[in-house]
């Protein structure tokens, strides 16, 4: 199973099932061939929220519950809609399922997801006993937020983005962005961008903090540089442009 | 139920007696009795492995993530890079196959013998239970008394320099019997290829070669030899480094590499696997900031250097600052770059003749406006974040394989890679606005829940374009799906959309199904040679609401009707129109298909060496100043029942659009071809070209040529500026109908290679003909009709200026012709 999917769903008080019910379970399975007549055993249910990515509740989501690995195919049970609260609950006959949550911005409840709708990823294996509820939880998102979940991005890093220009305003392509902690660097400054493309954009991936930046063309900069843009940056930043070499020389 | 197969496997392999492990066998090999494969098996260059008679080879088959670049297959595989020599006999025959007990379903096939540069001499074996018996990839084979049985693909020879001669064998009981790909090479006496269950033999077609750019370094002096040592503090490399070690750089440290460096690594094998160790460690920080005038090289230092002389650019455990690698050009490598725990950009760099050109995990990748070329392996990534933009990833064994990544790949070419184009597993992705041509396979999308395939010019891939399976939550879209040798798009198990994308002229289906849950609409899906849709499974399909062209979809949609235990396709209602289809790509390559409703929005330009069909009916829309530049060839198709028309977005304006340009294409036609609201409907230079039955109407001009030659019949000419425009122009107007313009046709210079006759050319406001100002030469405009006028007064010639040319109108016909073809 999908690690990074499993992260989307909480079982939150999963009810032990006693040794008992397991032995009695297991000689139902058995011998449940030889029974004269079949026995309706009594559901189990399973409940739980649905939540978004930001764990807040999702209204009209539903539970797809299937009786099967084959989660591609219309499902065998499917929960209430999820009110304000995100709750769904459906009762099941025992057995093994697997299930996945959906959020259809448009409602329906069939059919592919459309462009927007939410899902929660890998469908998650469970069993239900005779009689017992289950709870679990589910994260759903649509493409772009399961995106950014799955980001490697170093969680120490924050990025800046942004334009070098040249003094007229226009784009300044095949140069680069640095960042310091001081207005002044030996060698090279401790942070220094790819070379920026024909529309001038640039990445910087620096720790939060208060740094010096500037731009150049010529590589590597001018011993004496002095970056003249102070700026603090606690979070990812765009918009953040720089003007080509902009820099005072040293006195 | 797994655990207990996989105890069955283990019970199994302990009760066989171990012949051979997973290995690179470094030194002749014999292999005799029983011999228990169960990893991958290279035979290197220089070392034979010799097969004795009555042995028994057993692959223990694995569909694995490995990521040893010296290996070709996912699979288990026996790869030949040396001599394979099997020494069957009648009575004692040598058999390969796949270690029994094990269900294919669960962990499918093994990947086959791959002999790749290498040679191989087989006799009386049989090879069965592979992904392909036999691979021949740029190399020999000769094969004699060889069965190849059930197995995926019985023999595939790859590439030109691929020859294998087949002697008294047989190929059959596979899906798919012979592969010939990439113009490899066959001789085959006495043998029997057929009883295939899918197909005999195939022969795919390879697209043009794209243009592949490199760099060469100036010539230096070498100027510092480094061999296994630490580099504390920041080090500048500049001019010419040689590399005899492994060079680390530690946390803290920093490497700075200047533009123009060239470092080269010597080779130093210790284990004799023919991989060469010396390279950079570095766990601080590298900056090789190349320009493209003074890239940075990192190649061998060998005399004649070889693919895996040196190891690798390693970055390790280094992303709190973001290493750099632009205009660098890395080659001859094991791994060209690898990367773990690493935040580095990539961009401008070319990877060529290496194993692999970049290989990374769990790190934070920026590539882009990078060339991958003859490598084994382009690239191949997992549990990273990555943008992989603008690059061109052409001429690999395998070209990129994504498993596990957050990634958005736009705006990349993948191009006649010899596997996969680009195959993502697992992870999030969006692959957009992306070229896919002439690989063996286009894109493969496996086990991933979330995935977005839009706006990709997937084409002319010999086998399959796209491949979707076990995938759920995607959304197909935008696609132009083409040309493809066997199916356009083939689906198993998964779910998503399918929806307006253009599905057109593939080998066998557009659509192969196996299962599928979910839509297909409001697609155009037309000219595939078997079937439109082509179902293998029991559910029924949902493809309403498509366009099919004026397929005959009784036939054209196989199902449950023509064969009994198949689903059901329900194709009604179908959509009267097509759908309006945005070409998304401004440079094609390969043979491309316009059918239906095409908008284009940009200039498109077809490179030398591409064919443009247009089909019957098709309606080409230009946004403002948009139009075609062809350097390959065009074949505008209408006919009189079904014309073709190109012609504005919106609106009336003469000019509107710029111009279907012809610049010293191959011979090219438009039949029954209409443009209107363009600054020249047709433009061409040094083309060979016909204008059949087709209209230029409210254009600013109908047509311009230079040279030739042209022949312009059965068209009209009406209400544009000038009508025909010609300069130094060759070729032969006749039968055609030039009215209404402000100049019928204006001969700029030179306008002896015409022959403008039979013509009806009438009621133009200033001139029928005029002469330009540079032409001082005679023009044939005999027997053509001028609307009753008097020539002389609608044509300017020579009469009106005496330094120009005179036009030549007698005799002129008495009244209208009525034989225009329209």
């Amino acid at each position: 199973m999908n690690e990074e999917y499993c992260a989307h769903f909480y079982v939150k008080s999963a009810v032990r099932l006693q040794r008992i019910t397991i032995l009695l379970l297991v000689f139902v399975v058995l011998f449940s061939g030889n029974l004269p007549a079949p026995v309706a055993a009594e559901p189990g249910v399973l409940g739980g929220r649905v939540l978004d990515i930001v764990e807040e509740p999702v209204q009209s989501a539903e539970v797809y519950i299937f009786d099967s690995l084959d989660v591609k195919r219309p499902a065998d049970f499917i929960s209430n809609r999820t009110g304000e609260n995100g709750q769904y609950q459906v009762q099941l006959p025992p057995g093994n399922y697997w299930a996945v949550a959906v959020f259809r911005q448009g409602g329906g409840r069939f059919g592919p997801l459309a462009y927007g709708d939410k899902h929660s990823g890998e469908a998650v294996a469970f069993e239900v006993a005779a009689g017992v509820k289950r709870s679990m939880d589910f994260m759903v998102l649509n493409l772009r937020e399961a995106a950014r979940k799955h980001q490697k991005k170093n969680a120490d890093l924050i990025r800046v983005t942004g334009k070098v220009k040249h003094e007229s305003g226009s784009p300044a392509a095949m140069a680069y962005a640095m960042a310091h902690k001081l207005e002044q660097f030996g060698v090279l400054p401790d942070y220094i961008s790819a070379w920026t493309d024909t529309q001038g954009e640039y990445t910087l991936y620096l720790p939060p903090g208060r740094y010096y930046l500037g731009a150049s063309l010529g590589f590597p900069p001018k011993n004496g540089y002095i970056l003249n843009l102070n700026q603090q940056f606690i979070e990812d930043t765009d918009k953040v442009d720089l003007i080509v070499d902009k820099v005072k020389e040293v006195q | 139920m797994k655990v207990d197969r996989l105890a069955a496997i283990l019970m199994f392999v302990l009760l066989i007696p171990a012949g051979a492990g997973a290995e690179v066998l470094t030194s002749d090999t014999v292999w005799s009795n029983e011999v228990l494969v169960k990893e991958d098996i290279l035979v290197p260059a220089g070392v034979i492995l010799t097969v004795m008679p009555g042995t028994v080879v057993r692959v223990l088959p694995a569909d694995s993530t490995k990521t040893d670049p010296e290996y070709v297959s996912h699979r288990t595989e026996i790869t030949i890079r040396g001599s394979l020599n099997v020494q069957g006999q009648k009575d004692a025959p040598v058999i390969f196959t796949m270690a029994g007990g094990v269900q294919q379903e669960l962990l499918d096939s093994w990947a086959g013998i791959i002999i790749d540069s290498g040679t191989a001499d087989i006799a009386w074996s049989t090879i069965t239970g592979a992904e392909t018996a036999l691979t021949v990839s740029h190399g020999k084979l000769t094969a004699e008394k060889v069965s190849l049985v059930e197995n995926r693909y019985g023999l595939i020879i790859q590439g030109e320099d691929s020859s294998v001669s087949l002697n008294r064998s047989i190929v059959e009981k596979n899906d798919y019997g012979l592969f010939l790909l990439n113009g490899g090479h066959l001789t085959r006496k006495d043998s029997t290829i057929s009883g295939n269950g899918k197909k005999d033999e195939f022969s795919g077609k390879s697209v043009p070669s794209l243009p592949i750019r490199s760099y060469s370094p100036e010539d230096k002096v070498t100027s510092r030899v480094y061999r296994d040592e630490a580099l504390l503090g920041v080090t500048v490399w500049k001019g010419r480094i040689l590399v005899e070690g492994l060079v680390r750089l530690p946390p803290e440290a920093q490497l700075l590499i200047m533009p123009g460096t060239v470092v080269e690594f010597s080779k130093k094998d210790t284990n004799n696997d023919g991989i060469g160790e010396n390279g950079l460690m570095i766990q601080g920080r590298l900056i090789a900031k190349g320009t493209s005038s003074a890239p940075i090289i990192f190649r061998s230092a060998e005399q004649n250097r070889s693919m895996g002389d040196w190891d690798s650019i390693n970055i390790l455990g280094s992303d709190q600052l973001q290493n750099l690698i632009e205009f660098c050009q890395i080659e001859d490598a094991y791994r060209g770059m690898h990367f773990h725990f690493a935040n580095v950009a990539v961009t401008n760099s070319v990877l060529r003749n290496n194993y692999r050109g970049a290989q990374f995990q769990e790190s934070l990748v920026i590539m882009g406006r990078n060339i991958f070329y003859n490598n084994k392996s382009g690239v191949q990534a997992r549990d990273s974040e990555v943008v992989f933009e603008h690059n061109e990833i052409i001429n690999n064994q395998n070209g990129a394989n994504f498993f596990r990544l957050d990634l958005k790949a736009h705006h990349n070419v993948f191009a006649s890679n010899e596997h996969d184009g680009l195959r993502v597993r697992e992870g999030v992705a969006r692959i957009e606005d992306n070229l896919m041509i002439g690989n063996r396979f286009g894109l493969l999308v496996a086990d991933a829940n979330y995935t977005e395939v839009q706006r990709n010019f997937i084409a002319s891939n010999q086998e399959g374009g796209l491949a979707l399976r076990n995938s759920d939550h995607l959304r197909i879209s935008g696609n132009a799906i083409q040309n493809n040798g066997i199916n356009g798009i083939i689906i198993r198990e998964s779910r998503g959309i399918i929806s307006g994308n253009s599905i057109a002229a593939n080998g066998e289906r557009g659509i192969a199904i196996v299962s599928y849950s979910g839509s297909i609409t409001q697609n155009n899906i037309f000219a595939n040679s078997l079937y439109g849709i082509g179902l293998e499974g029991s559910s029924d399909i949902d493809a309403r609401d498509n366009w099919w062209d004026d397929s005959d979809l009784v036939r054209e949609i196989y199902d449950g009707d023509d064969e009994a235990g198949l689903g059901t396709v329900h194709y009604l209602e179908q959509s009267a129109v097509p759908f309006s289809f945005t070409w998304a790509w401004p440079q094609m390559s390969g043979d491309v298909v316009w059918g239906g409703n095409i908008a284009v929005t940009e200039k498109v330009t077809f490179v030398q060496g591409s064919k443009l069909e247009v089909r019957p009916g098709t309606t080409v829309r230009f946004d403002q100043g948009a139009g075609l530049e062809i350097l390959g060839v065009i074949e505008s198709k209408g006919t009189k029942e079904s014309r073709i028309t190109y012609t504005a977005e919106e609106g009336g304006e003469l000019g509107y659009w710029d111009e279907v340009s012809l610049q010293q294409a191959g011979e090219s036609f438009f039949t029954y071809s209409d443009f209107s609201y363009a600054t020249w409907g047709i433009h061409s230079h040094f083309t060979p070209l016909r204008i059949t039955g087709c209209r230029f109407m409210d254009n600013y001009g109908g047509m311009r040529f230079r040279s030739g030659p042209v022949e312009i019949t059965g068209s009209v000419f009406k209400q544009n500026e000038i009508g025909i425009r010609s300069f130094r122009g060759v070729g032969r107007i006749d039968r055609n109908d030039i009215s209404e313009n402000e100049i019928g046709v204006f001969i700029r210079e030179k306008g002896a290679g015409l022959a403008l006759q039979y013509n009806n050319i009438y009621a133009n406001e200033r001139y029928s003909l005029r002469l330009g100002d540079f032409n001082r030469q005679e023009v044939n405009a005999r027997h053509n009709w001028w609307g009753g006028d008097d020539p002389a007064v609608v044509i300017f010639d020579q009469e009106d200026e005496s330094y120009i040319g005179k036009v030549q109108v007698d005799p002129v016909l008495p009244g209208r012709l009525d034989t225009i073809v329209q």
